[in-house]
């Protein structure tokens, strides 16, 4: 077998793909909207006939007619896509047989998009999608293949889900490229550098662009790739997209223009070339004929280290950044309790809350004792990170949750934490090498944690070694040395600096610390984690664990990284505490005469959880809620129904009633909160609409219901068992499409069939009365306060 | 913002004529501007000549079975096939502030749908200039099923050009997205404004006349 690897390595000239096959396929008959890929079943001549023009043309890589099979076997079954492979197999084989050209061919099974979306904001499950690359790649090593094509890509998460789905079914390399617009983006909106992350992260051999709407736009991205990427880089752009008909359009570019596009792709860098849509065996061929004699680029290895997420990566390099450590119930009853309850709304707001404070990355924990954490940690980090813009810190010692959180993470994500321990590592790093990611690496082994910076240090020198073995790259592991208190040692600070620069200077590895350790069993706290941290940036540490809501800490981090000459103009510093003082004084201000039903019906949140935290110290929690919530609640709800409230209005109280509540439930720790009944809520299955069912929810909340959320596109036996468990007496269900009202329908009747006493209210743009009558509905919501209503009426 | 745009997205959040008070004016325009940053407005189309057959219409080799949109065409020589998504971002934004404040998801959407009518309507304008021209008309509209979605993104091409999907069920993604046929040329003129032609009487958001 071909080992391409080496074969890249030990390359003296560029490397050459071959060119469009849709293209060609259309030229001898494909009609339009058929897959070309049958034509190596129904028309195995044409096939074996381009292939061989290709060969001609000076190509190495001959890549399969297989670029629609995922899309077929989601359309036809998986049997009929292994079949197309297996017909395109053979058709590239005896191409090269009929040829039998004196250079080696590398054969190629392409594999492009499914042409789905993936979940949460498709119907695609990630399982489904790789499990079909699995399959197809699993079948392409069977048959001969020497690489493993994954292209055309246009979202970053199905990406993860094909590379993974090909690993799990082959052991062939995999090369990778995507498309990007203009703007260098993915049209599901991750940049280059977060796809470059994920891919390095994940192992491919060769990654790059492919396609897209305009070649002369690629320069700048190509040359992005080329200053991020530690890999060879694949440049396949079109000679111009086909136009429907599949005839050559005036903006084709011609083979001397196309051979000219890819010089400037060579002068970049670039070391593999070739064409996607439009290019044909000339177009190749003058490429190949050009550029032959070329020097291969030299494949530069990148020091820095990246975790990204689905829109952007992020660099550990030049300055000290913040990991935000909220996420995390220790200690923190109240996010305990959240977690228990799967309320992941309070948990997004403290994301949202330390990003905005200038987290960076988020720690994500969700180590609750007798909770599924496996489940739990996954649901939250998908959470977490699909309402919050940043790279996520998976954070557990179970490395069953650990193993699942990194498999549905759309990123390359930060993993907490490994150690000397060899279990730890034997644990960790294989799935670290099978799903990608940059792990903390803790200098403590089967002997604890050491006394001494040097003996941290050789502890992180074993690290990197047994890493090596399992083909993890240094920059993929950050070295945390440990923070102690120094009230038990006061040199327990010395020596952790020390071990940073140890490990920086002699291993030139990445540091991370959690600080506030150091302050243990002292007073000002604060103080003393800002003072530590600043000395540790001193020292080089790369990144820290901290609450970004601590302004001490956060100042501390500004001021340190702009001192440290990190901060290029003091941008960084000037833009997070210049505002400062301004915001203290707009704090400061507060109406006296504004009571809290005042403040909620203006749907004044802030206002509203102040007001009630100071009724707090002389009233009853219920009190308040008697007194002043639920009258404030009525009056918006009676105008709302009147039509003098609006939508906007009845949810910015909805919302101040729910700051309100926050306080209240921190009082409420011991004794129970009452709450109304229990309401199961759900947007039927192939509906991906929420808000409907989302506003309902909220209003239901307000008025003390317990609710629970099963989400968007949830199948009838799911909201069913959900009901049986809850035993609730009232189901809620969303659908707004006219597609998608059969299956409330069908959930309807499944839930009357097992429990004709439960009711179900319906709602969404598409239901009236009449078709919620229709469809054996109890009631017909016309709006969330309707719901409300029926469920007061339904709970007595 | 201009007050068209401030108008459309006060009637989709249920105001019609009454006046915003300031709580909900400051969030029309923060949203406004949230939606204006991120979205990522792409859109693809195609002209094709109108060829009439039984109880529909044929646009190259898909057939369109639709009184309702042959009705709408009627006039028309050709149909231009369009298809338009504001990105995903969108949704993210919109399913993001859902977690933290329903009032702003539910402006967001207005906004969006809003910002993904006008930024359509000026597209077509500037691909056909002064060409006469009939409303845009969409899948679900009248008789026109929303299972041609999947046909209109694989003529168009859509997922590869503009990142516009279609669910089992026919849905959009991301959703705030558009497809829609134009009639072109002929005796075709704009049939009245937005509502006139839809066959949804009782919709809450229909416009006073249907105008």
């Amino acid at each position: 077998m071909l080992n391409i690897s080496n074969l890249l390595k030990n390359s003296k000239r560029p490397l050459f793909f071959d060119g469009a096959m849709g293209t060609e396929m259309q030229k001898k008959g494909l009609k339009v909207g058929d897959f070309p890929d049958f034509f190596s079943i129904h028309n195995p001549e044409a096939v074996t006939d381009t292939h061989r023009a290709y060969i001609n043309s000076g190509c190495d890589f001959l890549t399969s007619n297989t670029f629609g099979v995922a899309p077929i076997a989601i359309k036809y079954g998986i049997q009929e896509a292994i079949k197309v492979v297996e017909a395109s197999m053979g058709c590239m084989k005896e191409a090269i047989l009929a040829e039998n050209p004196d250079r080696t061919i590398i054969k190629v099974l392409d594999l492009g998009p499914t042409g789905k979306l993936l979940y949460p904001f498709g119907d695609l499950k990630f399982d489904d999608a790789a499990e079909i690359y699995s399959h197809l790649a699993k079948k392409g090593e069977e048959l001969g293949a020497d690489v493993i094509l994954i292209e055309t890509m246009n979202d970053s998460y199905e990406l993860k889900a094909a590379v993974l789905g090909v690993k799990e079914g082959c052991s062939l390399p995999v090369f990778s490229t995507f498309t990007v617009d203009a703007s260098g983006r993915l049209l599901t909106g991750g940049n280059i550098d977060s796809v470059v992350a994920l891919l390095e992260g994940m192992g491919v051999l060769a990654l790059g662009i492919n396609c897209g709407e305009d070649p002369y736009e690629l320069a700048a991205h190509v040359d992005r790739i080329k200053r991020i990427s530690s890999l060879p880089i694949i440049v396949q752009p079109n000679a111009g997209l086909p136009d429907m008909f599949g005839k050559p359009g005036d903006e084709y570019i011609s083979p001397e223009k196309f051979s000219d596009l890819m010089g400037s792709f060579l002068d970049i860098g670039v070391h593999i070339v070739g064409g996607c849509c439009g290019s044909t065996p000339l177009h190749i061929k003058t490429v190949t004929e050009r550029f032959y004699d070329r020097e291969f680029p030299e494949i530069v290895e990148k020091e820095f280290t990246a975790v990204s997420n689905y829109s952007h990566a992020v660099y550990l390099k030049d300055r000290t950044l913040a990991i935000g450590e909220r996420i995390n119930p220790t200690g923190k009853p109240r996010l305990k309790r959240a977690i228990m309850d799967e309320d992941f709304d309070y948990a997004i707001k403290e994301a949202q809350d330390q990003i905005d404070a200038g987290a960076e990355i988020l720690d994500v924990n969700v180590g609750v004792l007798g909770i599924d954490e496996v489940g739990m940690l996954t649901l939250m980090v998908n959470k977490i990170s699909s309402a919050a813009d940043v790279p996520i810190q998976i954070d557990t010692s179970n490395t069953d949750a650990m193993a699942v959180a990194m498999r549905y993470y759309n990123g390359k994500p930060l993993v907490n934490s490994v150690n000397g321990k060899k279990e730890s590592m034997e644990a960790v790093f294989p799935l670290l090498k099978k799903y990608g990611g940059v792990v903390v690496a803790l200098t403590l082994d089967e002997r604890g944690i050491p006394e001494t910076a040097e003996e941290r240090f050789e502890i992180a020198k074993k690290i990197i070694n047994t890493a090596e073995k399992y083909e993890i790259k240094k920059n993929n592991i950050i070295f945390d040395p440990l923070t102690l208190a120094v009230s038990s040692d006061s040199k327990s600070a010395e020596v952790t600096l020390k071990a940073i620069k140890l490990i920086k200077e002699n291993l030139k590895a990445k540091t991370v610390l959690g600080i506030s350790n150091i302050s243990f069993g002292l007073p000002s706290r604060e103080m003393l984690n800002a003072s530590f941290l600043s000395m540790a940036i001193s020292a080089g540490l790369d990144a820290v664990i901290l609450n970004p809501l601590s302004k001490l800490v956060m100042g501390s981090l500004h001021s340190s990284n702009a001192l440290c000459g990190n901060d290029e103009g003091f941008s960084d510093y000037i833009s997070a505490l210049a505002d400062e003082p301004k915001e203290a004084v707009k704090t400061e201000k507060s109406d006296e005469s504004l009571t809290l039903k005042k403040a909620v019906i203006s749907g004044m949140a802030e206002k509203s959880a102040k007001i009630t935290k100071e009724l707090l110290t002389d009233n009853e929690p219920m009190s308040i809620v008697d007194n002043h919530l639920i009258p404030a609640l009525d009056e918006v709800g009676i105008g709302f129904e009147l039509g003098k409230v609006y939508l906007p209005q009845l949810l910015m109280s909805a919302e101040a009633v729910k700051a309100s509540f926050e306080i209240i439930k921190k009082s409420f720790s011991k004794q129970q909160g009452k709450t109304r009944g229990r309401v199961v809520v759900a947007t039927v299955e192939g509906d991906i609409h929420d808000i409907g069912k989302n506003i309902v929810k909220s209003m239901l909340e307000n008025y003390m219901f317990d609710v629970v959320d099963l989400g968007k596109d949830v199948p009838a036996e799911v909201v069913l068992e959900s009901t049986l468990k809850e035993s609730t007496k009232l189901v809620g269900l969303s659908a707004l499409m006219t597609t998608t009202v059969p299956n409330m329908e069908k959930t309807v009747r499944l839930i009357k069939s097992r429990l004709p006493e439960c009711k179900v209210m319906v709602g969404g743009a598409v239901l009236t009365k009449e078709i919620a009558k229709k469809i054996g509905a109890d009631m017909y919501a016309r709006d969330a306060m309707a719901s409300v209503r029926y469920a007061m009426e339904i709970y007595g | 913002m201009d007050s068209v745009d401030y108008q459309e997205i006060k009637r989709m959040i249920g105001y019609r004529s009454n006046t915003v008070e300031d709580k909900t004016d400051s969030l029309i325009r923060e949203c406004w501007q949230d939606v204006n940053e991120t979205s990522r407005f792409r859109h693809v189309e195609k002209v094709f000549p109108l060829t009439a057959i039984e109880g529909g219409i044929l646009l190259g080799e898909s057939r369109f079975y639709s009184k309702d949109l042959s009705n709408h065409l009627n006039l028309s020589e050709s149909v231009m096939l369009y298809a338009a998504t504001l990105g995903l971002e969108v949704d993210r934004l919109i399913s993001k502030s859902s977690h933290v404040s329903m009032a702003k998801a539910v402006v967001l959407q207005a906004s969006a749908t809003v910002l993904l009518e006008k930024l359509s309507d000026k597209a077509i304008d500037d691909i056909t200039g002064q060409k006469n021209k009939t409303t845009r008309f969409s899948p679900g509209y009248g008789d026109l099923s929303l299972e041609y979605q999947d046909e209109i993104i694989n003529i168009l091409d859509a997922k590869k050009r503009i990142g516009l999907y279609s669910t089992d069920y026919h849905i959009l993604i991301p959703s705030k997205s558009i497809t829609s046929f134009s009639g072109l040329g002929g005796q075709c003129a704009e049939t009245g404004k937005k509502c006139a032609g839809c066959s949804m009487t009782e919709c809450p958001y229909r416009l006073k006349g249907g105008a």
